[in-house]
C-alpha cells in the first residue's frame, strides 16, 4: 500500500516535469549556428552577422528558453569565435538569462573540443558534455574582465614565454594593455548601435590566445560603440568629410586615421598613443601580423605592407588580432642606464 | 593634486632606489586609478611622489616588468610634470631610469618633455 503511494507520488512529479519541460520548450527559441565560424569571406560573414543578431533578438526579448543548435558547425576562426562568445557573455550578463541558454554542441570532435577547452560547454549547459583532446586545442586560452589589469596577460600568454622572444612578450604586453586601456576611456562611450539599448554599466573585454603552426594569434575584443564612432571631438566634421570621400569605406578609413593620430577623443595632447602602440609590433618583430576589425571597417598590417576593407556587414565592436611567430628567445642584453 | 615637489622638500637622503616591477608590479598598465590596479597615476602617488619628498635623486629600475604601456608611462612621469608641477629638468635631473631597453628610455624622457605646458600652448 505504501509503496503504491510512493509510486503514484514519483509518478505525478515526473508527469510534472514533463509538463514543466514540454511548456518551455514549447516558448523555446531555437537558433542554428553557421557551419564556419569566420570573418575572413562574405558569405561567412553575412552567415555569422545574421546568426548574432537572431542571438540578440532571442535574448534581449525575456521570454522563454534559447537553445543555441551548434550540431552544424564544424570550423573555427579564432577572431569569430571570440566575437561570438564575447556577444553571448554580454547578453547573458545584460538580460541576467544565464539559466535560459542551451547549447547543443558540434559534432564535430575538433570544434567540440575548442568549445570545451574554452568552458563554453560548462557555462552554457551543454546537454552532451564531452572530453575531446586534440593537440592543436589545448593551446587555446581565454580571458575576459573590465579593468586594466595586466596580470591577465599571464592566462593567457604566460605559458608561452620560453616560445617568444623577449621583444615579442613585451610587444604584445604593451599592445594589450593599451587595448584594454582604450576599452576602459573610448569603447563604452555611447550606446551600442545595434539596435537593442541594452544598459551595460561594465566596460568588459574579451580575449583568446591560440598557438598554431608555429606562430600565436591573441585576439581582444570588446563590444562597444567602435572606432569610426569615437573620432577626435575636436573634428566634429572628419566623419561626415569621410563619408563624403569615401562612402561605403569610411570605416576603414577611419581606422587607419585612428592608427596615426596622436589626439583622443578627449582631445588631450598627452593621451592617444594606444592604437598607434597597438600595431607598432609590426614594426618592432619581423614576420608579426596586426589586423583591427571595427564595425564595418578592417585593416591588416604587416611589416611593410597594409590592407584595408569596408563590408556590408557590422561587427558592432572591436576587434583586435596580433599573429607573431614563436621562436628561441635570444639571451638577454646587458643593463643599460641612461646616464 | 597642486603638490609642489620643490628641491628644498627632501631630506637628507641622497639617493632612493624603487625597483617597479618588485616594488610596485610586474604588469603595469592604465593610467588612472579608475583604471585598473597597477595604474600610472598609483605609482605616481604613492611610490613616485613619496620617494621625491624623500630624496634628491630617485632610481627607477625597468627591467623584470612584462613592459609597459605608453599610457602608464605617460601619466607616471609625464604626469609628474603636469600634475605636480614639477618642472622639466627637475624632473630630468632628480629622476633617473636603469633598462636594458634603452627605446623605453627614450619615449620616458619624450612624454615627460611633452608633458611641458609651454610646450602644450606652443604646439595647441
Amino acid at each position: 500500500m505504501r509503496r503504491a503511494a510512493s509510486v503514484q507520488r514519483i509518478k505525478a512529479k515526473q508527469s510534472r516535469r514533463r509538463s514543466h519541460s514540454q511548456r518551455l520548450r514549447a516558448n523555446e527559441s531555437v537558433l542554428l549556428a553557421p557551419g564556419a565560424f569566420s570573418l575572413d569571406k562574405a558569405k561567412s560573414r553575412r552567415a555569422l552577422a545574421v546568426f548574432l543578431q537572431l542571438l540578440r533578438i532571442a535574448l534581449a526579448r525575456q521570454t522563454g528558453p534559447v537553445r543555441i543548435d551548434m550540431s552544424c558547425t564544424q570550423r573555427f576562426r579564432a577572431p569569430a569565435l571570440l566575437l561570438f562568445v564575447a556577444e553571448l557573455d554580454r547578453l547573458v550578463r545584460a538580460t541576467k538569462a544565464h539559466s535560459r541558454v542551451r547549447i547543443d554542441p558540434p559534432r564535430n570532435q575538433k570544434a567540440l573540443a575548442v568549445l570545451d577547452q574554452l568552458g563554453v560547454l560548462r557555462r552554457y549547459r551543454c546537454v552532451r558534455r564531452r572530453k575531446f583532446y586534440a593537440e592543436d586545442v589545448v593551446f587555446w586560452r581565454y580571458a575576459t574582465g573590465s579593468d586594466v589589469d595586466g596580470r591577465k596577460f599571464e592566462d593567457i600568454l604566460g605559458e608561452h614565454e620560453a616560445k617568444l622572444t623577449t621583444k615579442s612578450m613585451e610587444g604584445l604586453f604593451k599592445g594589450l594593455s593599451e587595448a584594454m586601456t582604450n576599452c576602459h576611456h573610448h569603447a563604452y562611450t555611447g550606446t551600442r548601435n545595434d539596435g537593442l539599448a541594452l544598459s551595460v554599466a561594465e566596460r568588459r573585454w574579451w580575449m583568446f590566445s591560440q598557438a598554431r603552426d608555429g606562430a600565436l594569434e591573441v585576439v581582444f575584443c570588446d563590444l562597444g560603440v567602435g572606432i569610426p564612432e569615437t573620432l577626435p571631438a575636436n573634428r566634429p566634421a572628419w566623419r561626415t568629410r569621410l563619408e563624403s570621400f569615401f562612402g561605403q569605406c569610411a570605416d576603414q578609413e577611419a581606422i587607419w586615421e585612428a592608427t596615426n593620430v596622436a589626439t583622443t577623443s578627449t582631445d588631450e595632447r598627452h593621451r592617444g598613443k594606444g592604437l598607434p602602440e597597438i600595431v607598432s609590433l609590426v614594426r618592432i618583430i619581423p614576420g608579426a601580423v596586426v589586423s583591427i576589425r571595427s564595425n564595418r571597417g578592417s585593416i591588416v598590417l604587416s611589416t611593410g605592407r597594409g590592407s584595408g576593407m569596408t563590408t556590408r556587414e557590422s561587427i558592432f565592436g572591436t576587434l583586435i588580432s596580433w599573429r607573431i611567430p614563436m621562436t628561441t628567445p635570444p639571451e638577454e642584453g646587458n643593463t643599460w642606464a641612461n646616464r | 593634486m597642486g603638490k609642489s615637489l620643490s628641491a628644498g622638500s627632501f631630506s637628507a637622503q641622497d639617493k632612493l632606489v624603487i625597483n617597479l616591477a618588485l616594488d610596485f608590479s610586474r604588469h603595469p598598465a592604465g593610467r588612472f586609478l579608475t583604471d585598473g590596479p597597477f595604474s600610472g597615476q598609483r605609482f605616481r602617488e604613492e611610490f613616485l611622489v613619496p620617494a621625491l619628498k624623500k630624496a634628491r635623486t630617485v632610481v627607477i629600475r625597468l627591467d623584470g616588468a612584462r613592459g609597459y604601456g605608453s599610457s602608464f608611462l605617460e601619466e607616471a612621469f609625464g604626469g609628474l610634470v603636469r600634475e605636480e608641477q614639477m618642472t622639466v629638468e627637475d624632473v630630468l635631473a632628480r629622476v633617473r631610469f636603469e633598462s636594458s631597453d634603452p627605446s623605453v628610455l627614450l619615449e620616458i624622457t619624450e612624454y615627460i618633455k611633452d608633458a611641458s605646458p609651454k610646450k602644450s600652448q606652443a604646439t595647441a
